[in-house]
């Protein structure tokens, strides 16, 4: 996703000149043709990404639009009273760009593990929140980020994501992959691939809608409502605790609705990820890879199903 | 002693006033900080066209606001009748400045601090991509450089060769609870500051003419941002606020206020 984010950077940075990436001492090689053709609209801020968001305000208070790079949980989590106060408040438009996002730094560990930087963004009004499945999304929220007159925070993947969906994303925040009757799967982010499996593997599969929760904020709740109130159960699926992610968000949305169905987290882990692995271990250390979703879904249901 | 010295000596004088009578009237603190950090923002707005556009001024030490509202007040960039409403009910001039008074009258809403040098150089960095000539000045305190985040953005305006910002660290020598200088090992600062790749000087932040003389000999200098370690006291001004941490919480009586004014006036 990284490579495809620099390519489609490039192009941008050609019709617009006011576009700069900024980059924490990240992306070795990734923005090697911006850095020949346009000098000017890259400029690494080292290892210091507090300054590197406040030094973007400051670009943008003149009209610049700095996108900021590099791994999500540095970009997110020593940065949050400069994204608050100098983006946020002082309403100062830079995009954050948080590449490695949820697991994909499965060998590196919990420090490079972000499973808290979409309830920590959440939390500061006017940010937009995009999450990306694959490049085709990536693609679409570049362009939301760059139109939007918000700060924007992109949570986007590491490499060879592959393109499984077929349906595109638009402005609906949840975007239909695979339609069922009873259970909404949704995931956010490259996990998407996990949600395909389960419902191959889970009988009968046709009762199973996986949806892709790609924008994450802002989210109108009737939009979120209008697409759920069919279903039975709805189950979240993310590289993020729950409790502050997409099962937080829907969550929310569903407490205040007419709405009945229940809602359930796959994975409801407080803790931290004690081994590091391959991404399908450290999914299977967190509760969301496939046997466990499988597993999970198939026991709330049938419970409930019983308790009727 | 020049004309636009005594011109700003005045200056200061009538801010010096204003800024204690809010503080008395809205029982409002930071007092110390605002007659230590006045006659530097003074000679920022008097000496350079400060419009926000061309050159920008960003207060860094948010809790001053009250003495960049009296300069803007004595400016007329904002009415008496604005001045008046600080810290009242729905002000947008709270002890610490609002967004809201973005554009022309305050140029980035502070508070916490540490923010206010990375925030200037994305401005004057600005400047430079663009190939125009403003200035982005800045003033910072000297507690304000305990936090890191000041030299991340040190570094970097080095590196970037930033002439054309101009930090102003008003050095009064305190801090919250105690001495600047034994909270953290802060000093030697104007040679740690030169070897951080700085054009750095020293001057007695109260001597309008030397601060001006001192911000001329540093414009010269090209390649390097400026640093101006401005030697400053603590509630200049009045004999009893002088160098005395209360007033770094406390307000003003309405006697302590008229013992005060004629101090100054005198």
């Amino acid at each position: 996703m990284r490579n495809k984010f620099a390519e489609i950077i490039y192009d941008k940075i050609k019709k617009n000149e006011k576009i700069i990436i900024l980059s924490g001492d990240i992306g070795n090689n990734l923005f090697n043709k911006i850095k020949k053709d346009f000098p000017n609209n890259f400029l690494n801020c080292g290892i210091a990404e507090q300054n590197m968001i406040t030094f973007a305000t400051g670009l943008s208070s003149q009209g610049f639009i700095p996108i900021c790079y590099t791994i999500s949980t540095f970009l997110i989590y020593k940065t949050f009273e400069q994204i608050r106060n100098n983006a946020a408040y002082n309403n100062n438009k830079i995009i954050l760009v948080g590449t490695g996002s949820g697991l994909s730094y499965s060998q590196l560990g919990t420090t490079h593990y972000s499973l808290e930087d979409i309830g920590i963004i959440n939390n500061i009004p006017f940010i937009n929140i995009f999450s990306s499945a694959d490049s085709n999304d990536l693609k679409k929220h570049i362009d939301f980020s760059l139109r939007s007159k918000n700060s924007s925070y992109m949570r986007i993947g590491k490499k060879n994501e592959p393109i499984i969906k077929k349906s595109l994303i638009n402005r609906n925040p949840l975007n239909l992959v695979s339609k069922g009757k009873d259970i909404a799967l949704i995931c956010t982010g490259p996990i998407i691939d996990v949600a395909i499996k389960i419902k191959d593997s889970v009988y009968p599969k046709k009762n199973i809608s996986i949806y892709n929760f790609h924008r994450l904020k802002p989210v109108s709740n009737k939009q979120i409502e209008d697409k759920l109130k069919k279903y039975k159960y709805i189950f979240t699926l993310e590289e993020h605790y729950p409790n502050t992610g997409i099962f937080s968000i829907l969550s929310n949305i569903i407490a205040q609705s007419e709405n009945k169905s229940k809602i359930i987290p796959i994975n409801n882990n407080k803790d931290f990820i004690k081994f590091v692995g391959t991404r399908n271990s450290v999914r299977n250390e967190f509760g969301i890879n496939v046997s466990k979703a499988k597993a999970k879904i198939e026991k709330e249901t049938k419970n409930r199903n019983r308790s009727r | 002693m020049l004309p636009i010295t005594k011109k700003l000596i005045n200056f200061s004088k009538k801010c010096r006033i204003d800024i204690i009578h809010q503080s008395m009237l809205k029982k409002s603190g930071h007092l110390g900080g605002c007659l230590s950090a006045i006659d530097l923002i003074n000679v920022v707005y008097n000496k350079f066209n400060i419009d926000n556009k061309k050159n920008t001024f960003t207060l860094s030490k948010g809790h001053c606001a009250l003495a960049l509202y009296a300069v803007l007040k004595n400016k007329k960039i904002i009415s008496n009748k604005e001045f008046q409403t600080y810290a009242t009910d729905k002000t947008l001039f709270g002890e610490h400045p609002s967004p809201s008074l973005k554009e022309n009258k305050i140029n980035f809403a502070s508070g916490s601090l540490g923010h206010g040098i990375g925030y200037a150089s994305g401005v004057a960095y600005s400047n430079k991509l663009k190939k125009v000539s403003g200035k982005s000045f800045v003033l910072i305190g000297d507690g304000e450089l305990n936090e890191g985040s000041c030299w991340e953005s040190i570094m970097l305006a080095a590196k970037l060769k930033l002439d054309n910002l101009y930090v102003f660290i008003d050095y009064n020598k305190w801090q919250a609870t105690g001495r600047s200088n034994q909270i953290l090992e802060l000093e030697p600062l104007k040679e740690k500051l030169k070897s951080f790749g700085w054009a750095s000087a020293e001057v007695n932040g109260h001597d309008i003419e030397k601060v001006i003389k001192t911000i001329k000999v540093l414009e010269k200098k090209s390649g390097k941002p400026k640093i101006i370690i401005a030697h400053t006291i603590k509630g200049k001004g009045v004999s009893f606020m002088e160098d005395d941490n209360n007033w770094h919480y406390r307000s003003p009586t309405n006697l302590e206020f008229e013992q005060a004014k004629i101090e100054i006036l005198s």
